[in-house]
């Protein structure tokens, strides 16, 4: 990853401000340039929501890891090679034809890191965390997402140590795929519950 | 403390937005925020939790700041409680740079590696202990907390009756953030249901809470 926007001019009075803090600690010898660089690299090309499809996938098409993530998603995830920090206490909370389960985090944004990546802003913003709790059905039809009236919803309000991933259900019409094609299926927002897995229409066998 | 933070349940913020194809990070600075964050962390620079001085943002600079924007606030707030950094230290770098001076570089192979540590797997998740004072399935109640310290006990939840579903290990209190000390508590997810946080709504879900110990009572 290149360098330059140590040297591009800052813009907004809040670039300007973490640059401060970035070259201050950095001048004292508190901090390296490159443990920065590893974070950033990191969050934009490998730890994302890319890491919970590939462990949803594998749960679909395989019952003992299936098994072993509802039981221990901390060790499931770490199999994988997924953990570390916001991700030290992972539950992962099945859908099932009866429950819909979904994760907000009242009190800040409390979200799986090392599975999911960093949240996306409307998970960080009131009008999610302060109506999830509250309003659930309203929320998901917002985005898209109309429930039975008699599927049981349960929200997870991520307020100590626990971080939470849901496993959403396998599609129908989806026997046909493999493991490879059925990670396509699982977005961000299936593993936080506000959407369901999709099939593209002609897509499924 | 009973801060803008605490929102579940608050109504008068509109609908959700959702952002397509959104970027892990807006702008550079953002990832350097984070960055810088972690990289703190990974030393033993007592940097801390950022949560107790995020909920200390005045309300509305909370609500009309970024995410970011929050660490950013926190960060410096606690570097500065720790003496790591003094007054107006980041202002002169602020001038500094606004006169174009660069950001400097440096690179430490074993810091970045450190660092970049905190993003892979560690140790396996603490088993929930025998510690518990409740048991799972029993009925418990929500303390009226009402104090200014930090603490992570939702008001929408306070003097309400709940179910312990699941038991957790012990952790520290968020409370330490104030008090210095190092106590740790038991904790459990509680199920609520909305009926009994919101009963004029007419609404019938689940809201699962996790709590620590000191936060709850016997009910009755």
């Amino acid at each position: 990853m290149s360098h330059g926007h140590h040297h591009e001019r800052p813009k907004s009075p809040s670039e300007l401000r973490a640059k401060a803090l970035e070259a201050l600690l950095v001048e004292r010898g508190l901090i390296t340039t490159d443990a920065v660089d590893t974070i950033v690299e990191q969050f934009q090309n490998e730890v994302g929501p890319r890491r919970g499809a590939r462990m949803v996938a594998r749960a679909w098409v395989d019952p003992a890891y299936r098994e072993r993530l509802l039981t221990d998603a901390t060790a499931a995830a770490a199999e994988m090679g997924y953990g570390g920090a916001e991700g030290e206490r992972l539950v992962c909370v099945e859908n099932t034809p009866d429950v819909h389960n979904a994760i907000v985090c009242t009190l800040c944004s409390c979200y799986p890191w090392p599975v999911l990546g960093v949240p996306p802003v409307w998970y960080k913003s009131p009008p999610y965390r302060s109506r999830m709790v509250r309003e659930p059905r309203d929320v998901l039809r917002e985005f898209g997402l109309e429930l039975p009236a008699e599927t049981t919803i349960r929200i997870w309000d991520s307020s100590a140590e626990v971080r939470y991933i849901v496993l959403p259900m396998r599609p129908e019409g989806t026997d046909d795929l493999d493991e490879e094609q059925l990670i396509e299926l699982v977005t961000r927002d299936c593993m936080i519950g506000v959407a369901v897995p999709r099939v593209a229409e002609g897509a499924a066998a | 403390m009973d801060g803008i933070h605490d929102m579940g349940g608050m109504q008068g913020f509109g609908r959700v937005v959702p952002e397509p194809d959104e970027p892990a990070f807006h702008e550079p600075w953002e990832g350097r925020v984070h960055g810088v964050a972690m990289a703190l962390w990974a030393t033993d620079i007592p940097v801390g939790s950022l949560r107790r001085e995020i909920e200390r943002i005045e309300t509305v600079h909370y609500l009309t700041s970024s995410y970011y924007e929050h660490w950013q606030d926190a960060l410096e707030a606690n570097l500065a409680r720790a003496g790591v950094i003094g007054p107006g230290e980041i202002d002169r770098w602020v001038e500094r740079l606004a006169a174009g001076e660069p950001v400097p570089v440096r690179s430490n192979p074993a810091q970045a590696a450190a660092t970049a540590a905190m993003l892979e797997p560690d140790e396996p998740a603490p088993p929930p202990g025998n510690a518990h004072r409740f048991a799972v399935g029993q009925t418990v109640r929500v303390r009226r907390i009402s104090s200014p310290q930090h603490n992570r006990c939702p008001r929408y939840i306070r003097g309400l009756t709940g179910r312990v579903g699941r038991l957790l290990a012990p952790a520290p209190l968020p409370e330490n953030a104030d008090t210095g000390e190092r106590a740790e508590a038991p904790g459990y997810t509680v199920a609520f249901r909305s009926a009994d946080l919101w009963p004029q709504d007419g609404t019938d879900h689940e809201v699962l809470v996790d709590l620590w110990e000191t936060y709850l009572e016997e009910d009755g």
